[in-house]
């Protein structure tokens, strides 16, 4: 906006200068002609020259450096400004996306890790179960052979019992029985048997 | 087996309860057999024969059939009578829970040739498994004469005692046991 205000401001001195000028020229154009025109020329250009004379340049432009330093400064600013904004946006925006992806990443994470957990229990259910059902089976066989074994010692003891109680009574009282107090038994025994026992050394081969 | 029936055997009274076994029979031979060579050198030294010194086992066997053994003829009866004797006459074998003493055999012996044959001869053995009683094995037979067989006999009344022990108590709590103070 300065830079227009500048080149409004020079364009209306141009403008008032070159007025002047023919202003001059046309008063003086019924007085020798060539003469007042060329001391108007002069009285022009010497006038130009003492208007914009070193000073005034000199002023220009330090207005303009000035004008244009604060151009830059102000261009600076927003810039600046900008650049911020750009970078709290960006930052936002980075923010933001990092959030959503490690939040998209927690998620898949977590979901991985619920699955692995589901799969865990899944697979220890299982496992679970089969143990019981082992253990049951196991149990139930236990069982049998127990009762397997049970009927088995049962059976033993009727099949040896005599050898168990003949055992036991020759560690109980086996060193009391006289083979003299047995003769009498042994005798009867002999007589009972006594026609095959004949028949057989008599008879046999 | 037939029993020994030679026409010298039928001069034989039998054989004394001392001679249990062959291995009795195997030693009255080898007896016989000294005292035929002692009589025999005794002949050709031209000494009056005079009877060597005989065991007790040939001593009662002399006695129980009147033998003179300084005559060759009855010694050699006396020798074919032992062998008949050891080759033909009925065997048994018994077996005892413990060796028998010297009575119980010449009891059994007694009774084996009174009862069974006059010449049977026996062969102990031991077995102290069986207990008591005896197990007696002829030429093809087995009799087992034990408290075991015994037991066995009488299975199903000690099934039926053993069952009558056991229901009662499996039915009914056990009572404790009260027990006495030390003293």
């Amino acid at each position: 906006m300065s830079i227009w205000w500048l080149i409004t401001i020079l364009g209306a001195l141009g403008a008032s200068g070159i007025g002047f000028i023919w202003l001059i020229v046309h008063v003086n154009k019924g007085n020798g002609a060539n003469q007042v025109q060329a001391d108007l020329l002069d009285s022009s250009a010497q006038n130009v020259e003492h208007i914009f004379n070193e000073e005034f340049r000199e002023e220009l432009k330090n207005r303009g450096r000035l004008h244009f330093e604060k151009i830059i400064g102000e261009n600076a600013m927003f810039l600046q400004q900008d650049l911020r904004l750009t970078t709290s946006q960006l930052n936002e925006y980075m923010k933001t996306e990092i959030t959503k992806k490690l939040t998209e990443e927690f998620d898949k994470y977590e979901q991985s890790i619920m699955d692995a957990k589901q799969l865990a229990i899944e697979s220890i259910q299982k496992t679970n179960a089969a143990i019981d059902e082992q253990r049951a089976l196991l149990g139930q066989q236990v069982q049998k052979e127990i009762v397997a074994e049970k009927q088995q010692l049962v059976q033993r003891f009727e099949q040896n019992m005599t050898d168990i109680i003949n055992h036991y009574v020759l560690a109980a009282i086996g060193n009391q029985i006289d083979l003299n107090d047995q003769l009498e038994f042994i005798l009867a025994d002999l007589e009972a048997n006594k026609k095959a026992i004949i028949d057989d050394i008599t008879n046999g081969a | 087996m037939t029993s020994p029936t030679a026409p010298e055997q039928q001069k034989f009274v039998g054989l004394p309860l001392m001679v249990v076994s062959p291995v009795d029979l195997g030693r009255l031979l080898r007896e016989l057999e000294t005292i035929d060579n002692g009589l025999l050198q005794q002949t050709l030294q031209k000494q009056d024969p005079k009877l060597p010194k005989t065991s007790k086992m040939m001593d009662e066997l002399i006695t129980l059939n009147h033998l003179n053994l300084l005559e060759k003829p009855q010694r050699e009866r006396l020798k074919q009578f032992l062998l008949a004797v050891k080759e033909k006459a009925p065997l048994l074998h018994m077996s005892f829970s413990a060796d028998p003493s010297e009575a119980f055999i010449e009891k059994l012996m007694s009774w084996i040739r009174e009862n069974m044959h006059p010449l049977a001869l026996l062969t102990v053995g031991l077995q102290p498994n069986i207990g008591a009683g005896a197990v007696v094995r002829t030429t093809n037979k087995y009799f087992d004469f034990s408290l075991a067989a015994n037991f066995a006999t009488q299975r199903e009344l000690l099934m039926s005692k053993l069952q009558e022990t056991t229901r009662p108590a499996a039915a009914q709590p056990v009572a404790a046991v009260p027990q006495e103070a030390a003293p």
